[in-house]
């Protein structure tokens, strides 16, 4: 254990975020950089519990006590080397992870938790900019063949164990970059791409191949698939978007999330200078409260809307957990998103009845509160 | 069937918003049916996910399942967990055992 009074000296503290009117004419992160003592300070909160429920809270099973006493004494490397024991990809769930971690750390029973999240992504940037992060290239070949199919954080996560433990790995993507959501999903301000061209480009060099621009059964036969490989490991998401199938949902102007989140992606990637779905001059209505909203939320704002809202059908979240919303399971909590921060209105417990338009393109929403 | 709640609506609440677009952000119901499932002929599960038992493997001999794909809309850590262990059972069925990694299984669930 670090600092055995930590928690008592210290407040969580958390970096902050580039001025809204800033950010708005970029799409790069939204942080400013965190100074290093203040993280030391932050990770010496943590009390290394006999039972740590961040263990549990995290599906990966993090090693948090470990990382946080190792980044409090200083030990980068080590701890660079506890967080990649159990996580392939610490820099994209340091920023992407909503951290049921922290929802379970026991000192958030009665004080604001250890900033585990940022502890993980500190550890990660440095190490990457220290160069400690290189090729583990496997010392055998087995001479299994795998195919994977579908390039986002499972299927990248399976395709590297498995090229580490000497097998012969392929991973087929449908469209023309590798990534899945984390590509073309989530936008340049959340996760800057070159995060993930920099991991790629490891997996590369230790021997993980790469197949863009083919779908499997279109492009490549399920049956050629079969006889090519020993093993097929599906990870293709679940992309079949909810939809809303009330009066006028056919107008012009109504889309799904997802197809409006990759072109600006691909604006960023440098594909196009405009992207087909732009909301400059718009009033956007965002109809989810979620992740993907804010996504929404963040991207319409930077392509310069008018107005945004963002719909969400169910009552405001308290600010604090109720009472059966207990430690240390997820606190469903208000929660505010560094897109919340930058502009649009929120609206809970609202329903839509009808989309109305003229000409046949969208011009408002009919709606009820619930 | 598509997971969506009802609600009843308030009285005179009604409430008409301008609008040039409307992003529908509701969430991901499942896997996509395409020639991909299609072809490989795997099983779903009742949501409509690809069934798969607890080695991460679906009906057909030899293909695995991980991720949103098999276990519905979720957190990237699980995408990421779910990847380790897939890739853990893959090279058991090669090995018949294992030193990767493992940390969830096909049907664990958050902290609850």
């Amino acid at each position: 254990m670090g600092d055995a009074r930590g928690f008592l000296k210290h407040d969580r503290q958390l970096p902050d975020r580039r001025s809204v009117p800033v950010r708005l004419r970029d799409w790069r992160e939204v942080y400013e950089p965190f100074p290093e003592e203040t993280l030391r300070h932050q990770a010496g909160r943590c009390m290394d519990c006999g039972i740590p429920f961040c263990n549990e809270g995290c599906p990966l099973g993090n090693l948090i006590p470990d990382w946080n006493d190792l980044i409090y004494r200083d030990h980068w490397r080590e701890a660079s080397d506890r967080l990649h024991a159990t996580n392939n990809f610490p820099e994209f769930t340091g920023r992407l992870c909503p951290a049921p971690c922290e929802g379970s750390c026991v000192l958030g029973i009665n004080e604001p938790p250890v900033t585990i999240k940022q502890v993980e992504v500190s550890i990660v940037d440095r190490a990457w900019a220290e160069g400690w992060i290189t090729p583990l290239v496997p010392t055998e070949n087995t001479g299994r063949r795998v195919a994977v199919v579908g390039s986002g954080p499972a299927g990248l996560a399976a395709a590297q164990q498995l090229t580490r433990a000497g097998h012969g790995v392929v991973v087929f993507e449908r469209t023309d970059r590798i990534g899945g959501l984390l590509r073309y999903g989530i936008p340049e301000f959340k996760m800057e791409k070159r995060h993930l061209d920099r991991r790629l480009a490891q997996m590369e060099a230790e021997g993980t191949e790469f197949r863009t621009n083919t779908t499997v059964g279109v492009d490549l036969s399920v049956e050629q698939l079969q006889a090519d490989y020993d093993a097929v490991v599906l990870a293709c998401g679940a992309t079949q978007s909810r939809d809303l199938p009330i009066p006028g949902r056919e107008l012009a102007g109504v889309h799904q999330a997802m197809d409006y989140l990759p072109g600006s992606n691909r604006v960023q990637e440098g594909d196009d200078l405009k992207a087909p779905i732009d909301a400059e001059g718009c009033d956007v209505i965002i109809i989810g409260g979620g992740d993907t909203g804010a996504d929404c939320l963040g991207t319409a704002l930077r392509q310069g809307a008018l107005s945004v809202h963002q719909f969400e059908i169910m009552p405001r979240p308290p600010e604090d957990r109720g009472s059966g919303n207990p430690w240390p399971t997820w606190p469903l909590v208000y929660r505010v998103s560094s897109a919340h921060e930058e502009g649009g209105e929120r609206v809970f417990a609202i329903e839509t009845s009808e989309f109305t338009g003229e000409g046949g393109k969208v011009t408002a929403l009919r709606t009820h509160r619930v | 069937m598509d997971g969506r709640m009802s609600f009843d609506p308030v009285e005179d609440s009604v409430e008409d918003f301008p609008a040039d677009l409307v992003f529908l952000a509701m969430g991901f119901t499942g896997p996509e049916r395409n020639e991909l499932i299609d072809g490989l002929g795997v099983e779903l599960d009742q949501r409509g996910n690809v069934k798969r038992n607890e080695e991460f493997r679906t009906t057909v001999e030899d293909v695995f399942v991980c991720g949103d794909m098999g276990r519905g809309q979720s957190l990237i850590v699980w995408a990421i967990a779910e990847g380790r262990s897939c890739a853990a059972a893959v090279d058991r069925l090669f090995s018949g055992s294992t030193q990767l990694h493992s940390p969830v299984t096909p049907t664990s669930v958050p902290l609850r």
